[in-house]
């Protein structure tokens, strides 16, 4: 293939792609590059004018690569590129490891308390499910990318949108239960804060009960929402180091293509 | 079911659409294999730069008419085979349904010239 490297070289600078998307169309390009030779080669053409007519085959203008370009930019998609091409280096890696174990250590002592989950809402419990799930989905992916590291381009990324799902449903049933809760403490007191000061510093005649479920709904969702926010973050940072081995070994794909 | 409009601007469009989808109906391929089957089906009428090519599969495929799979042949090699999906085959009888209907009325026209 390295008689197509120059051209595969110009359509990778003029791909204005993330990596990943530009490595996957670069290599669908290659195959077909090299199918062309072949069969130009089997046609009793010599390998220069094989070479040349595979490439004027394949030929991709200024407008074919904008419309190329144009099909794969979604908005997230870009936004998502974006997050994770921003930590390449080693430093910036470790620093976000150590971010991680302090924001798990400075949790856990809190957390992992009996107390924590007998006070805590019972909505913690769904949201203690969809993490666990989370962690289950990322453990034969981290040992896929890290231990067996049989990587194959085709299911490098399988599963990773799911757990970047996981945690966005993470966060939301952890709101949603602590909005509930809110309506569930059947005081119209709690949703307005004009009224709720006023209860505080007047103590009139009944205030007693509503300061109570103030209090009630204050230890429930606190312990809820500390626990969404921790688990949020954990499977967040777990699809950030699985997204950026992925975007470092389609890099490395990409690189070998051009130089092969 | 709605006949599609096939519409004179988007009339290549249109045709390289249904050309590709009507070689994806009944199996599998990738992108070379496609265009030279539609090469060699039509004499060479309709040339398939594959230039031209790779937007509108991949455009399907953002779509869903059709599903991009990676496959390994061999220790360096891969390739990106394209099927048609459920949504894709309905698409496509759908736009089939439009180009005879097109080419009814056009040569309902122009069959005029040989009366």
């Amino acid at each position: 293939m390295k008689q197509f490297t120059s051209l595969l070289k110009s359509i990778n600078e003029r791909l204005d792609l993330p990596q990943p998307t530009k490595s996957r169309i670069i290599l669908e390009i290659a195959s077909d590059l090299d199918d062309l030779y072949q069969l130009y080669l089997s046609r009793g053409f010599s390998e220069t004018e094989a070479t040349k007519r595979a490439e004027e085959k394949i030929h991709l203008t200024d407008e074919a690569l904008t419309d190329l370009v144009q099909v794969h930019q979604s908005l997230v998609k870009k936004l998502l590129d974006k997050i994770t091409a921003q930590a390449q280096s080693r430093w910036e890696r470790v620093v976000f490891v150590l971010l991680l174990i302090f924001i798990v250590a400075i949790s856990i002592q809190g957390i992992f308390t009996v107390q924590f989950f007998v006070q805590a809402s019972t909505w913690i419990y769904p949201v203690m499910g969809i993490f666990l799930t989370a962690l289950i989905i990322s453990s034969p992916k981290f040992y896929q990318l890290y231990i067996k590291k049989d990587h194959q381009v085709k299911k490098l990324r399988t599963g990773l949108s799911l757990i970047l799902g996981m945690g966005v449903l993470n966060l939301v049933i952890g709101i949603l239960g602590y909005v509930m809760e809110l309506f569930l403490a059947e005081d119209t007191a709690l949703l307005f804060v004009n009224h709720l000061a006023y209860i505080i510093t007047t103590q009139e005649a009944g205030s007693g009960q509503t300061l109570s479920n103030i209090t009630t709904w204050m230890i429930k969702t606190s312990s809820l929402i500390m626990f969404t926010l921790v688990s949020t973050i954990i499977i967040a940072f777990i699809w950030y180091i699985l997204m950026n081995k992925v975007l470092k070994i389609e890099q490395a794909e990409a690189a070998v293509l051009l130089e092969d | 079911m709605d006949i599609p409009i096939i519409e004179i601007p988007y009339l290549t469009k249109n045709c390289n659409e249904i050309l590709i989808l009507a070689v994806l109906f009944k199996e599998k391929k990738h992108g070379y294999q496609i265009a030279l089957e539609i090469e060699e089906k039509s004499d060479g009428l309709f040339k398939f730069n594959h230039g031209t090519l790779y937007p509108i599969l991949h455009k399907l495929e953002k779509e869903g008419l059709i599903k991009g799979t990676w496959k390994q042949e061999g220790p360096k090699r891969q390739r990106k085979y394209y099927n048609l999906t459920a949504k894709g085959k309905k698409y496509a009888t759908a736009q089939l349904a439009g180009w005879e209907k097109f080419f009814k009325e056009f040569f309902d026209i122009v069959g005029e010239i040989k009366k």
